[in-house]
């Protein structure tokens, strides 16, 4: 096998935008990995759930970590620096992008860009009311008014 | 929001990572929601907490739920000589996530009322899937406890890791099949704070 920073790959979106990659980066996502390992992927491997937009800021985020992998655990300067990369790469996208970017890293499963989107969703609800979620989430309140007093009261500490 | 994804979406992977608190406060928005805190998924960010209110009667707690759960008495006859559970030298809490149960360990050195300990280790292992205590004895030389120990017990990989007197070596025990194992070598520079484990691999 070519070495991986080397071999290429081709990724190809759901609205065909195609993206050239290097393998380290393709490797970066779980399902693409395991495609490369069954030797499937001769030619542009597709990926039927994710849109070009996204699909080119997961590639954008694969690369850095690629590219700045801190040298090994001990690295802290490393890991830091990368985290503050995190933190503002994340700060340019509204929260219909983060969900997407959710869903899209659960599919192509890279665990570091689902956990860093889910904190950042995690974040942005943490002070909201549980009426703010169900919108946000359009989550339907199936309790009774006098069920939902209930709850409330069990979990006061937790609305002060 | 547009088009919310709400059938695709991993909300549990999300939520899991809120604060307590406002887990917590967002039982009330729907009743999935409601037994969230309590999934398997959310007890393996938040963990458990143990407690001892009397002798032979004890309480495990899920602080993220607040639900508790009473263990059956570890004895029934009345304190006539020492038992792990009355002054217990080691006492551990040990989670196995993957299989959703959980072990108490309490292990000391057996004496007869005002008496020295005659060198039997007594360890008594509650099973949360059984419901019930099981008691072994082994021989153990020369284990020594300090105060220190109580607090410095880890579980790791199936072993309840505790550290022993002055770092000197670790006591293991594998909480399934009830054997202890002493792990010695250089521990190195390390802080009583659990950082430990990670020295050891």
């Amino acid at each position: 096998m070519a070495s991986s920073s080397t071999n290429k790959f081709v990724l190809k979106s759901n609205d065909d935008v195609s993206f050239e990659v290097t393998e380290a980066v393709a490797r970066e996502f779980q399902v693409i990995a395991h495609i490369i390992d069954d030797d499937c992927a001769k030619k542009a491997i597709p990926l039927s759930n994710v849109t070009g937009e996204i699909l080119s800021k997961m590639i954008e985020y694969g690369k850095k970590h690629i590219e700045e992998a801190p040298v090994d655990e001990e690295d802290e300067e490393g890991k830091k620096k990368l985290q503050i990369w995190d933190e503002e790469f994340m700060k340019q996208f509204n929260m219909e992008i983060v969900f997407q970017l959710i869903l899209a890293s659960n599919y192509l499963n890279n665990k570091g860009l689902l956990d860093l989107t889910c904190c950042t969703v995690a974040d942005h609800i943490k002070d909201m009311t549980p009426d703010e979620v169900r919108t946000l989430f359009n989550v339907k309140n199936d309790y009774t008014t006098e069920e939902e007093e209930e709850i409330r009261k069990e979990n006061s500490w937790a609305f002060e | 929001m547009d088009k919310p994804k709400v059938a695709l979406f991993p909300d549990k992977v999300i939520l899991a990572r809120l604060p307590v608190k406002s887990l917590l406060r967002f039982k009330s928005v729907c009743k999935s929601w409601y037994r969230l805190p309590s999934d398997n998924y959310f007890t393996a960010f938040i963990g458990s907490e143990l407690g001892f209110p009397q002798k032979g009667l004890y309480y495990v707690c899920n602080p993220s739920t607040r639900e508790y759960r009473k263990l059956p008495k570890s004895r029934e006859r009345p304190v006539t000589r020492f038992y792990p559970d009355g002054e217990a030298t080691l006492v551990g809490l040990a989670c196995d996530l993957t299989r959703n149960k959980f072990s108490v360990v309490m292990a000391g050195y057996h004496r007869s009322f005002g008496h020295r300990p005659d060198g039997t280790f007594l360890c008594l292992v509650f099973d949360s899937e059984t419901n019930k205590w099981s008691k072994f004895v082994s021989a153990q030389q020369e284990c020594s406890f300090t105060h220190m120990s109580k607090n410095l017990v880890v579980f790791v990989n199936g072993m309840l890791h505790c550290l022993m007197g002055a770092f000197s070596y670790i006591l293991a025990l594998d909480v399934e099949h009830h054997v202890w194992r002493k792990i010695k070598g250089k521990l190195g520079p390390i802080l009583p704070n659990g950082h430990l484990i990670n020295h050891l691999t």
